[in-house]
């Protein structure tokens, strides 16, 4: 008994010695194959030639195209006069580069060189098992280029977007890098890093979309059109879910409508000596659409606060209850070339017989891809003296229709009951 | 005929005045003089205003240190004549001579204004605006502290006080200013239009909330509030120069308009100013009150929706237009 006990055991820390040795060679195998088809994407001013970002590339197939994120590149895209693009590879040669394509939706882009690599990288066909080792191949903070083993987890769960889960490090400059399988073909794109070893990866398959997509003339265009199909299909879901409704104090509030939105709620219920009693909730789609270093879109909030007061006077209760509704900001950070300001609308509506609100709507125009608006609106219930329910939203990048009928339903879902 | 002798302070307003019959007034720091001057840039006998045979007045220097002068700077070297109503100098120190034929201005009368913002210096008037005042601050306390800060009750209400004594500095300042040239102070019939002024401020303050409220946070409330502090406070600054001054209606009325758009500039200018796109919180007006407050009828949302799709034209027609600059 013993004795199998020691023989399982023995068994066991060989098993672990050569899994680890096996992994190390052939990350050794994979990064001595590839390291010719790895890039260093620079992006330098023009006016001061210095580099103002940095990230990874790599050769796909046997072409001239090299992939990389969007946002590493997006000065480029957006200010081509300001901004030009540069390759490094490992061998020190340097070159120009074009961009073909871009997908900012899943933070992709296409750039054409001159370089040629002995040997280039392939996309994987089949998707990988859960716990196979993908090696991330980048050049992290500069440092020169390196590969990071880690594991497949599957696709993000919650997440809208497809992203691959990879448990390992990606870090700042990694960002286009390719993540490949023992075999070095490509599984996915570096794209993000949650710390702590938690990183993600855009899978090849919007990869392979992009490569297959039609060749535009006007990036900006095109970027225009990517974000108002991206929101029309988020916001077909979101819209055709039969909402899911929660009792929220006195009333009933949208809880988590889709997947993709989750929620959470706090309260200062135990602080007894408190005269105004606060209880909070907050849905939201976290994930933001990167456009450039200061303007993000993409992202949906909910919020919901019920304002109970134990013996006060209707004025004061008022009062303090004006303080919960005077400070509503915009969810997304956007650049006074990016957005007009806000204009707000101010409303005292009776969606139902009997229940009144007052409500503030305020939009603000994307100047450079139109019909797109970010919406905030806020609205304080009024039919009690002693109570009531803030309700809010914000919506970052939805056209006329889908901020009207995401209103509509949002309104009609806060009800008294 | 008798000859008046002014002495002058710096600003050229009237300390002494003295009337004589004789036809000669010495004038130094000696204490025999006709006319003793404190200047100590003054010779004990400095010079002499002489009248001659046809009547006129001459002034002559008396070899002082520091010289004397008629209108215009001019040194006296032996001695100048001087006209009825002309300054002249000893050393530094100003004097003026009239003969007592000399016209004087007409007499002013009692204005039915002048007398009414006097009669506010009445105690009853003070009392009434200080208690009107006292009570929005109490209101606005009762309103905003919580209950669990109860035990600030009392360092709150020692506020009001003090801000009472605060609002006296103004008046205390034309007071002096009017002092200063030689005018009645004034200073409760000031100190009663400073309290009637904020009382009114606040009231006002009160109503547009109100106001507000009800016109949906439009823009016509917001400058109507503006409006409204700014007539206020004209009205103020109109009172108090009638009060501390004897400038012309023209003048007083045009610097208490400068100074109460001056005084307003700051409100002025963020209603006027558009909002910057770098400014992530919106701008909008949050006032509520409880719903008896509200004349108007809630929208429907077939309305509401209307008038969110015309806010998306104009936001729409606004990102034209700046792309057409």
């Amino acid at each position: 008994m013993l004795r199998k006990t020691w023989t399982s055991l023995v068994l066991l820390v060989l098993c672990c010695w050569s899994a680890q040795s096996y992994s190390a060679a052939v990350a050794e195998k994979v990064f001595a194959d590839y390291a010719d088809a790895l890039l260093q994407i620079k992006v330098l001013e023009h006016a001061s030639g210095a580099k103002s970002a940095i990230g990874s590339g790599f050769l796909l197939h046997d072409s001239d195209l090299v992939v990389t994120n969007y946002h590493v590149v997006s000065e480029a895209v957006l200010f081509p006069q300001k901004y030009q693009l540069e390759f490094l590879a490992q061998n020190q040669q340097k070159g120009a580069l074009e961009i073909v394509a871009v997908d900012v939706v899943n933070d992709l882009a296409l750039l054409k060189t001159d370089y040629k690599a002995a040997k280039s990288f392939q996309l994987q066909q089949q998707t990988p098992v859960q716990g196979a080792t993908v090696y991330s191949l980048g050049n992290p903070h500069d440092l020169g280029l390196i590969v990071v083993p880690g594991t497949y987890n599957g696709l993000q769960k919650h997440s809208f977007y497809p992203r691959i889960h990879f448990t390992g490090a990606i870090n700042s400059g990694m960002s286009g890098g390719p993540a490949v399988n023992d075999a070095g073909e490509v599984i996915g794109v570096n794209v993000a890093s949650a710390g702590n070893d938690l990183g993600f990866l855009v899978p090849a398959a919007a990869l392979k979309a992009l490569l297959e997509k039609a060749v535009v003339a006007d990036l900006k265009l095109d970027i225009q059109q990517q974000l108002i199909g991206n929101q029309q299909r988020m916001f077909q879901q979101v819209l055709e879910a039969d909402w899911q409704l929660k009792n929220f104090g006195p009333a009933t509030v949208p809880d988590e409508i889709v997947p993709f939105i989750r929620c959470w709620g706090m309260s200062n219920v135990e602080k007894d000596k408190d005269d105004i009693k606060r209880v909070n909730a907050f849905c939201n789609q976290p994930e933001e659409i990167f456009l450039s270093s200061e303007f993000s879109t993409g992202r949906i909030e909910m919020q919901f606060e019920w304002v109970q007061a134990k013996d006060l006077h209707p004025l004061q209760f008022f009062r303090r209850y004006q303080f919960s509704i005077s400070q509503m900001n915009a969810d997304n950070s956007a650049g006074e070339d990016d957005v007009t300001a806000f204009s707000c609308q101010n409303q005292l509506l009776s969606p139902v017989e009997g229940q009144h609100a007052k409500a503030i709507f305020c939009i603000r125009a994307y100047r450079n891809y139109p019909q797109l608006f970010d919406v905030a609106y806020i609205s304080a219930s009024m039919d009690h003296q002693q109570q009531g329910v803030i309700s809010h939203f914000t919506l970052a990048g939805v056209d006329q229709q889908i901020a009207l009928e995401f209103s509509r339903k949002f309104i009609g879902a806060v009800v008294w009951q | 005929m008798a000859v008046i002798v002014e002495v002058l302070n710096k600003q050229q307003k009237v300390t002494e005045r003295h009337k004589f019959l004789q036809h000669q007034v010495r004038l130094g720091r000696a204490f025999d003089n006709d006319v003793i001057l404190f200047n100590k840039h003054v010779c004990p006998y400095h010079a002499l205003l002489q009248q001659d045979e046809e009547g006129y007045w001459w002034l002559e220097d008396l070899s002082s240190v520091n010289g004397s002068f008629v209108s215009g700077r001019k040194a006296v070297v032996a001695k100048e004549p001087l006209r009825s109503g002309e300054i002249c100098w000893l050393g530094e120190q100003a004097l003026r001579l009239y003969d007592d034929a000399h016209p004087v201005a007409d007499t002013l009368p009692f204005s039915v204004m002048g007398q009414r913002l006097q009669a506010m210096g009445h105690w009853a008037f003070i009392l009434l605006f200080a208690l009107i005042l006292a009570a929005d601050q109490v209101v606005e306390i009762w309103l905003t502290l919580p209950k669990q800060l109860e035990q600030l009750w009392p360092a709150r209400l020692l506020e009001i006080p003090r801000n009472l004594l605060l609002f006296c500095i103004w008046p205390a300042i034309l007071a002096l200013w009017s002092r200063f040239n030689q005018q009645e102070s004034h200073f409760l019939p000031q100190l009663s239009l400073t309290y009637a002024a904020v009382a009114a401020s606040a009231l006002w303050g009160g109503i547009c909330y109100w106001l507000g409220f009800n016109l949906d946070g439009s823009s016509v409330a917001q400058v109507v509030e503006v409006v409204g502090y700014t007539v206020i406070l004209f009205a103020l600054f109109s009172g108090n120069f009638w009060l501390a001054t004897h400038w012309s209606l023209r003048a007083q009325t045009a610097l208490a308009l400068a100074v109460a758009l001056l005084a307003t500039s700051g409100q002025w200018a963020s209603l006027l100013t558009p909002p910057s796109p770098f400014d992530r919180s919106l701008r909008y007006d949050p006032r509520i009150l409880p719903l008896p407050f509200y004349l108007g009828q809630g929208k429907t949302m077939q309305q509401y929706e209307q008038d969110l799709q015309q806010l998306f034209e104009q936001v729409e027609q606004k990102r034209q237009d700046k792309d057409k600059e």
